[in-house]
């Protein structure tokens, strides 16, 4: 029986469709929110970065 | 002056950079609380007596006495993010931060403030499946759903209710054989998926719906009992078409005001009632035939856009901090 979670199967799928999601607000020389996100466009690259609820590893489960 | 604690972590400046000028015209300060510093650079000082805790807190915006702190808006908590790794063992650093997060809501949790949203709601209503149900009491469309760590009952889902997509119930990133780590958004699920749809859940549940036709995507803002909605159209962008979110450094300035139907806000506002909320970032799908189906909401959930695409969702969370609302 495969030890691999369902959700892993996206999660390569969306790994591979979309741009790294280190790309943080800000991370343009203190560029503004606004900005950021031009860069990406402007870059041609799209983050996953939803803001709402969770980030890098914001409660340390990983080690 | 009424003072706002802002209960922040990492970019929540883009939205406390909008609060804060709200509240000001409220006669209003907002002084932030960054919660990935606390305890590193954030102190804290509380000493329990019969009225409550007397103490401080120490932040980059300066000292503030726990007596004079009014309200205490909820962005995100992420207590102890800071804490380095390096020389640490994980056990004694993860110890930390729990004692710290225990700490730290725990004391603020106890003094007499308004929040939005209290701390001990947030908790509860983040779990999604208890949203649906909800949401369902209170008379939103919801899309068939089935929650299930049955493989066999999972394929039969597929069979009765296709098209599927799935989606994640919490919001823990993922590392991909890349390395890289992400948040794993909505995906539709096709016939190829079925044999590790079978397999896959061994270790973990899976969260499968009926894929609602979508006309538009909404965000609606709800604050008390006001709504703020903008809608995208989001089938249009190639790659977004299950969720919006894979191009939303396009589609986040593409959001437009759109007026909720009252039917559809009265049950929202219920829920949000009903969640213990007074603020959630909810989200709908309208189909082709104009239905409103609700997907989620979220305590947390960003607004910054929304309000950006044309209401004053920051004066009215304003309002409800200073307690106009």
């Amino acid at each position: 029986m495969s030890k691999t979670p369902f959700f892993m199967r996206f999660v390569e799928k969306q790994d591979q469709t979309r741009v790294p999601a280190d790309v943080k607000a800000g991370a343009d020389d203190g560029a503004t929110a606004d900005d950021w996100r031009k860069a990406l466009r402007d870059k041609g690259l799209e983050t996953m970065k939803y803001p709402s609820d969770g980030d890098d590893d914001p409660y340390g489960y990983e080690w | 002056m009424t003072t706002v604690l802002g209960l922040i972590y990492d970019d929540d400046t883009r939205t406390a950079e909008l609060l804060a000028p709200a509240l000001a015209d409220r006669g209003a300060r907002l002084l932030c609380l960054p919660t990935e510093a606390f305890p590193t650079e954030v102190k804290l000082h509380a000493e329990l007596g019969p009225d409550g805790y007397r103490g401080w807190v120490a932040t980059p915006d300066g000292r503030i006495d726990l007596a004079s702190i009014d309200a205490i808006w909820t962005k995100r908590v992420a207590v102890g993010v800071d804490i380095p790794r390096e020389g640490m063992d994980p056990t004694v650093r993860m110890a930390c931060r729990a004692e710290s997060e225990a700490t730290l809501e725990g004391v603020l949790a106890a003094l007499p403030v308004r929040w939005v949203n209290p701390l001990t709601t947030v908790l509860s209503a983040e779990r999604k499946p208890w949203q649906l149900a909800r949401a369902m009491a209170a008379g939103l469309t919801v899309p068939a759903t089935v929650l299930t760590n049955v493989g066999s009952a999972a394929v039969d889902f597929y069979g009765d209710h296709r098209p599927l997509i799935t989606k994640m119930m919490s919001t823990r990133p993922v590392r991909a054989s890349s390395g890289r780590k992400q948040q794993l958004g909505t995906h539709a699920i096709h016939d190829d998926d079925l044999p590790a749809l079978a397999e896959g859940l061994r270790f973990t549940t899976t969260t499968l719906q009926h894929r609602v036709a979508k006309r538009l995507e909404v965000r609606a803002s709800v604050v008390g009992d006001r709504i703020f909605a903008s809608a995208v159209d989001s089938p249009s962008m190639p790659g977004a078409e299950v969720d919006w979110r894979e191009r939303s450094g396009t589609l986040m300035d593409r959001f437009e005001p759109i007026d909720m139907p009252a039917d559809v806000a009265h049950k929202l506002v219920a829920l949000h009632r009903d969640l213990g909320l007074v603020y959630g970032g909810a989200d709908f799908i309208i189909t082709p035939d104009d239905e409103w189906v609700f997907l989620e909401t979220n305590p947390c959930g960003e607004w910054d856009w929304i309000h950006r695409s044309g209401h004053d969702v920051a004066g009215a969370l304003a309002d409800a901090l200073v307690g106009r609302a």
